[in-house]
């Protein structure tokens, strides 16, 4: 091992309990941060994709204006050209074509706003596994088509159950009230407030022929084989589709308040950062310059007998950088063990439910886990322990090896 | 041949304070290579004091010290750094081995930092330590050392490293008369099989009489400079 180095190491473990505590603030401090980051963009992840799974996916697609007029007429007219061109697409892993329409949704007793979807379950399975989300019931719209799914709080005002009628009823694209009766199949809880508190999901074909609609559907939602790509992916999708009619959105556009997330939270890991870079550095800092004014004899000695103080300067910051990256190393170590551990098995907040439903995040929070939580630690970590290190040098580099001698 | 030449060398503490002590007063010497001189003299008459200027730890306020052909007072901080790290070895009276590095580490330390390669730096730690009878002593730290065992590093370590120059402030200061005395005989033969220039200081007479020339300073002043009889 390289001397200065074995130096710098053995230099720590002189004063045992103070170079342990320091480490262990650095590594209580990366533990929490960890999972702080890990939780926090865990939960975000959870509420984007609670959104974005069962009704918009990464990219949707819709007729011109739809979205701010809902009416039929702005319905996708062409969607088979524009499911034609999405085939062809290898960034895409599936897509799905749906009918939306707002209406009300009553009982014998009770009545409520509510959106109906047209679907196939089929392929909302493969695009979206709705089947997972069911609660009561089963997944399925009955042999003949005329059940519906709906969602579990929509079920809850309504106070049906399973096997109960529910009436639809909308102004349909004549112009005229339609209405359609169903039976509760199935109960869903997506964790997208639409849906559970909204959503009556019915037969793709049955609702068409309700709505009296022709070829038409509302929206196609897309899913990408890395969802990454889709801040790139949309635009040059909308500019490949802009002779069929259609805008396409991605969930950032549709979903804004969850994109600023990222934002924020962005902001408040750099402010975690921080914190984190100002803990160590204090601590690091205290014990450095302690160690180095209890050691201003030894340190003249070695100036004496021939080391240059470029030679001491790497020693105290190579002693101040074990410190610091002994204590990244178990905070790191212990905060990713926690990480992995929330991935999998996440946290029961279920006592909290009601009102993290309103956020749409579930009552079992995952955290996840980046390759870049370690690395910002370590960046930081590692500057923190440079800058501990600035002070104490500068004090040594004002003595001379005889006044240093004789302390 | 002149080893280290010393010319009208002063040193005036406190002059920018204006209380000025002079600490040493117009010194000039001649030192041959591979003497081994003693420096003597009551508390306070200035051996430490020129012992670190021809050392190159401090500098005097006025004078030239040229040792090897090389005048000290003219070097920068860094250039003095590395003369003492090439040519000059020191030792202490505190011994002032590196706590946590082991015996034969502290006796290696020098010459790691002047680079020689790790086959090298062995065979000549063994050399060394077995002309100072510590080769048993090489994996133990200084704290489990005797005093006497620690001082005999100290030289080792000052040796080790072929210098050609030693300077030793009071190197017996600590220890008992035996130690002294072995201390003593050791380094006497390390200035004749290495043949290294030793000067140190002390106000023992014992040791004084071991070195082949004594200089006495009193104030700061050389009182007498003369060949010991061996």
């Amino acid at each position: 091992m390289n001397m200065t180095l074995k130096m710098a190491y053995l230099n720590m473990w002189r004063r045992k309990s103070r170079s342990l505590v320091v480490m262990m603030m650095v590594a209580v401090s990366i533990t929490g941060l960890l999972l702080m980051q890990g939780i926090y963009d865990g939960m975000i992840d959870q509420m984007v994709d609670n959104s974005i799974r069962s009704d918009s996916g990464q990219i949707s697609i819709y007729g011109k204006g739809h979205r701010l007029s809902k009416s039929l007429k702005d319905n996708i007219q062409d969607f088979e050209a524009v499911e034609a061109v999405l085939a062809q697409k290898k960034e895409i892993r599936s897509f799905i074509t749906r009918i939306k329409h707002e209406g009300l949704v009553a009982t014998a007793r009770h009545s409520q706003g509510a959106v109906f979807i047209g679907t196939r379950l089929e392929d909302e399975q493969r695009h979206a596994n709705l089947s997972k989300y069911l609660v009561e019931g089963e997944y399925s719209f009955g042999k003949r088509g005329r059940g519906a799914i709906i969602g579990n709080e929509l079920a809850n005002k309504l106070k049906v159950k399973i096997g109960k009628k529910i009436i639809i009823t909308a102004q349909n694209s004549q112009n005229e009230l339609a209405s359609l009766a169903l039976r509760v199949k199935g109960i869903v809880k997506t964790g997208d407030m639409n849906i559970d508190k909204t959503g009556v999901m019915l037969d793709y074909d049955r609702l068409k022929g309700m709505l009296a609609l022709t070829d038409q559907a509302t929206q196609i939602s897309v899913n990408l084989l890395d969802k990454k790509k889709v801040d790139t992916f949309a635009p040059a999708l909308q500019e490949e589709l802009k002779d069929k009619n259609v805008e396409v959105f991605s969930w950032k556009k549709l979903f804004p308040l969850w994109d600023q997330m990222d934002d924020i939270m962005m902001a408040f890991n750099a402010i975690s950062y921080g914190l984190v870079f100002v803990v160590a550095s204090i601590g690091i800092f205290g014990v450095i310059l302690v160690s180095v004014l209890e050691r201003v004899r030894e340190f003249g000695i070695m100036l004496a007998i021939g080391s240059s103080f470029a030679s001491i300067r790497k020693l105290i910051i190579l002693e101040s950088m074990l410190l610091g990256l002994f204590g990244l190393a178990v905070g790191m170590i212990v905060g990713g063990i926690w990480l992995a551990y929330l991935t999998v098995y996440g946290i029961d907040l279920s006592a909290y439910s009601e009102g993290l439903a309103l956020w749409g995040v579930n009552t079992t929070m995952y955290a996840t886990i980046k390759a870049s939580y370690f690395f910002q630690a370590f960046v930081s970590v590692f500057f923190a322990t440079f800058f501990a290190a600035l002070w104490p040098i500068r004090i040594l580099k004002k003595l001379h090896p005889i006044e240093a001698i004789n302390q | 041949m002149t080893f280290l030449h010393l010319h009208g060398i002063e040193k005036i503490y406190g002059k920018e304070k204006g209380i000025k002590t002079t600490a040493l007063h117009t010194i000039d010497m001649d030192i041959e290579k591979g003497e081994f001189i003693v420096i003597s003299g009551p508390s306070g008459s200035g051996k430490s004091t020129l012992l670190n200027i021809i050392g190159g730890l401090d500098a005097p306020t006025s004078g030239e010290v040229i040792l090897d052909d090389i005048n000290l007072t003219e070097l920068s901080e860094h250039e003095l750094s590395k003369e003492r790290l090439n040519n000059i070895g020191f030792v202490f009276q505190a011994y002032n081995l590196i706590p946590v590095l082991t015996a034969r580490e502290n006796i290696e330390y020098i010459m790691t930092l002047q680079g020689w390669d790790k086959a090298k730096r062995e065979a000549r730690v063994h050399e060394v330590a077995k002309e100072l009878g510590i080769d048993d002593l090489l994996d133990k730290r200084p704290d489990q050392l005797s005093g006497g065992q620690q001082q005999r590093v100290a030289v080792a370590r000052a040796v080790a490293s072929k210098p050609g120059l030693i300077l030793a402030d009071e190197p017996t200061a600590n220890l008992d008369s035996k130690n002294a005395e072995d201390l003593m005989e050791l380094m006497k033969e390390l200035n004749e099989k290495e043949e290294v220039t030793i000067i140190f200081s002390s106000h023992d007479p014992m040791v004084i009489g071991k070195a082949k020339r004594s200089i006495v300073l009193k104030d700061g002043r050389i009182l007498e400079n003369r060949l010991n009889g061996h």
